[in-house]
């Protein structure tokens, strides 16, 4: 087993830490106030030293107590699959703003369905399928407006 | 009688039955996808709930969330794949009925428990919301400070795993809550200048993402597609006398169960449906059935479960305080349609509240009537191949999330908190105990602020009235309790018994 895959409880605390220390230091820089009229700061400062204390508190206990479990997700082909996903889901938030909902739900849904390997003839039948369905019922049915393609 | 005899009339119009049919189709048509349970499956509808009006929007509310229920508990039984841990235990006998050949009465007597479960239930919460909610009434700020800080420390305590992993995602759902405009001096904190962050976290995209973009990622990732399921014939679907002699006295007892656990704080969804299994078990004359398909093993934890979310929504409709992700979700819907939960909600609107409770026997009785006929639709349902479903909950996930206030930035939000979550799963931190922290974190620095301002700066307000003093209790024998009672035993050489739990239950998950 992967080191990686061993003390990954302990880089998530490692990672948290960091973060836990960034956002008190943040946090301070607001006014803390006085007890009879506690400022903006007060309970930021209170939830980062939690953040902090408790991130360190993982940190150790996964330093002390490896994973003994492996997780079937670190494995070559597994990563590649979920990154493109999350690939595919980045492309749809960047897009859909200029593209509109239809054609960017339309490319992702098709990415996604050929990646998890569909064939061609059903991964656009599908995504053509999804993307109108979608638009149809949410846009046209519920009156929730979703984004359109705009030009210049 | 009465208020909800008005509630009915305002649930029994033809738009809002028709609302509620369709909710309960459409939520059990998403719960039934696999990764998908309650809680995601909720945060996805509650935009196409927007345009309706309030009362509809409710009732349409009521029934996807029955409707999603059932539908995980169909994945759990039928496939041994539950999406939220209450499911879990549904799966313990369910999925053993269903490999000797009775998936059919196994799904029947989950749906009939679950309408037990539901209708008992909400007898117990329209008989208690009233006197609760005029007790709330008389709760101060520094009252609601230690219900939140009891319920949080409670369920950090008790959802599995470390103390300091479940504490860290407290903390981090607690941080999160504290981006954006601060409502007492208008000063806007770790917006970096950003006019969207200024807005604030919203809770939906951010349950959407822990839990139904962490899922996609999780079952992209595996590929290999969901285990196979068997045609299931309508006159299949009916439990013999026998099963139903056993199954209706335990839907019963899970009741019962389910609704008085409901109302504490912590995670008493699961534990609830745990809990029931336990007592079907040891008042069985054969306990070595259970874990291998007994009839009881089914019908207490799926009335159970629906009973808990009944219990708990007496803390959530009578004071404001949702103590489970499921609830934190309705709370958001909830706002949506401008309708405040809390105490004053009973006594300024009685027709929502009422109307909501009438609401909810409606959904049930839609999800009953429909789903017993439509067991076959949603089985074809899993039947389809795992890509598609996959795509499908893709794009449901976009607009579910971009409808829900028309923002670019709220997706940005799904993705961050989907990664968030994939990440969670990976290192077993608690996305419940986030999004609790999520929704209950505004409540607690709000009442912190204003009991200080009250009692001008006086701490110890925390810690004098009746309240306070339940905290100070709850806080030692949380805190303090289980360390020392471990090390009792450690004393005492005795063997920590194995308690039936979400990780034990032998599920894939």
């Amino acid at each position: 087993m992967t080191f990686l895959n061993r003390y990954r409880l302990a880089v998530a605390g490692g990672v948290l830490t960091v973060v836990g220390v960034i956002y008190l230091v943040l946090a301070t820089s607001y006014s803390l106030g006085t007890l009879d009229q506690p400022g903006p700061g007060l309970f930021p400062v209170a939830v980062g030293v939690l953040l902090a204390g408790t991130a360190i508190g993982t940190l150790l206990e996964g330093i002390r107590r490896p994973l003994a479990e492996a997780v079937p997700e670190f494995d070559r082909r597994s990563a590649l699959r979920t990154v493109l996903v999350f690939a595919v889901v980045v492309g749809y938030v960047l897009l859909v703003g200029v593209i509109g909902h239809l054609l960017a739900s339309t490319i992702a849904a098709a990415i996604l369905l050929k990646s998890q390997g569909t064939k061609w003839l059903w991964t656009i039948v599908v995504a053509l399928a999804l993307g109108f369905a979608s638009q149809f019922v949410f846009d046209d049915i519920l009156g929730v407006p979703l984004p359109t393609l705009t030009f210049g | 009688m009465m208020d909800i005899l008005n509630g009915f009339a305002l649930a029994l119009t033809p738009v809002n039955i028709l609302a509620a049919l369709v909710g309960a189709l459409i939520g059990t048509a998403v719960g039934v996808l696999p990764g998908m349970g309650p809680t995601a499956a909720v945060g996805i509808l509650v935009t196409a709930t927007v345009t309706l009006s309030p009362e509809t929007g409710l009732i349409a509310l009521a029934a996807v969330y029955y409707g999603t229920q059932y539908g995980d508990s169909m994945t759990a039984i039928l496939m041994r794949i539950p999406s939220e841990p209450p499911a879990v235990v549904l799966a313990v006998d369910g999925y053993p009925m269903a490999q000797k050949g009775r998936a059919g009465p196994a799904l029947a007597i989950a749906a009939i428990s679950s309408f037990i479960g539901a209708a008992l239930s909400l007898i117990g919460l329209m008989i208690a919301a009233p006197t609760v909610s005029r007790v709330a009434l008389l709760l101060g700020p520094a009252d609601y400070a230690v219900i939140a800080v009891i319920a949080l420390l409670v369920l950090s305590r008790f959802s599995g795993g470390s103390f300091s992993t479940r504490l860290l995602s407290l903390a981090i759902g607690l941080a999160a809550t504290t981006i954006g405009l601060d409502m007492v001096t208008g000063i806007g904190r770790f917006t970096f200048d950003s006019p969207e962050l200024l807005q604030g976290v919203e809770i939906a995209p951010v349950v959407i993402g822990l839990y139904g973009l962490a899922e996609l990622l999780h079952l992209a990732g595996r590929g290999g597609g969901f285990p196979a399921v068997e045609k299931i014939p309508f006159r299949k679907l009916f439990p013999s006398r026998t099963e139903w002699r056993k199954a209706t006295p335990a839907a019963g007892r899970g009741a019962v169960v389910g609704f008085l656990m409901g109302v504490l704080p912590g995670p008493t969804l699961s534990l609830a449906n745990f809990a029931s299994h336990s007592l079907e078990r040891r008042i069985s004359k054969h306990p070595e059935e259970f874990g291998k398909g007994a009839v009881q093993g089914v019908a207490g934890p799926g009335a159970a479960d629906n009973a808990a979310v009944s219990g708990n929504l007496l803390p959530f409709l009578a004071l404001g305080l949702p103590f489970t992700s499921v609830t934190a979700v309705l709370f958001a819907g909830l706002l949506l349609h401008g309708i405040q939960p809390g105490p004053l909600l009973i006594s300024q609107h009685p027709e929502l509240f009422w109307g909501l409770i009438a609401a909810m026997f409606v959904g049930n009785v839609a999800l009953l009537l429909l789903n017993f006929p439509m067991v076959g639709v949603w089985i074809r349902l899993l039947r389809i191949p795992s890509p598609i479903l996959l795509a499908l909950l893709m794009v449901l996930m976009f607009t579910g999330v971009y409808g829900f206030r028309n923002s670019v930035f709220d997706l940005v939000v799904l993705l961050v908190s989907g990664v968030a979550g994939y990440l969670m799963k990976l290192v077993d931190l608690d996305r419940t105990v986030l999004v609790l922290g999520l929704v209950l974190g505004p409540v607690l620095e709000t009442s912190i602020r204003q009991a200080l301002f009250i009692s001008r700066g006086d701490p110890t307000v925390f810690v004098t009235t009746p309240m306070g003093i339940v905290g100070v209790v709850v806080l030692v024998g949380v805190v303090v309790g289980p360390p020392l009672r471990r090390a009792l035993r450690r004393r005492g050489g005795g063997q920590t018994p194995s308690e039936p739990s979400p990780e034990n239950a032998g599920v894939l998950r």
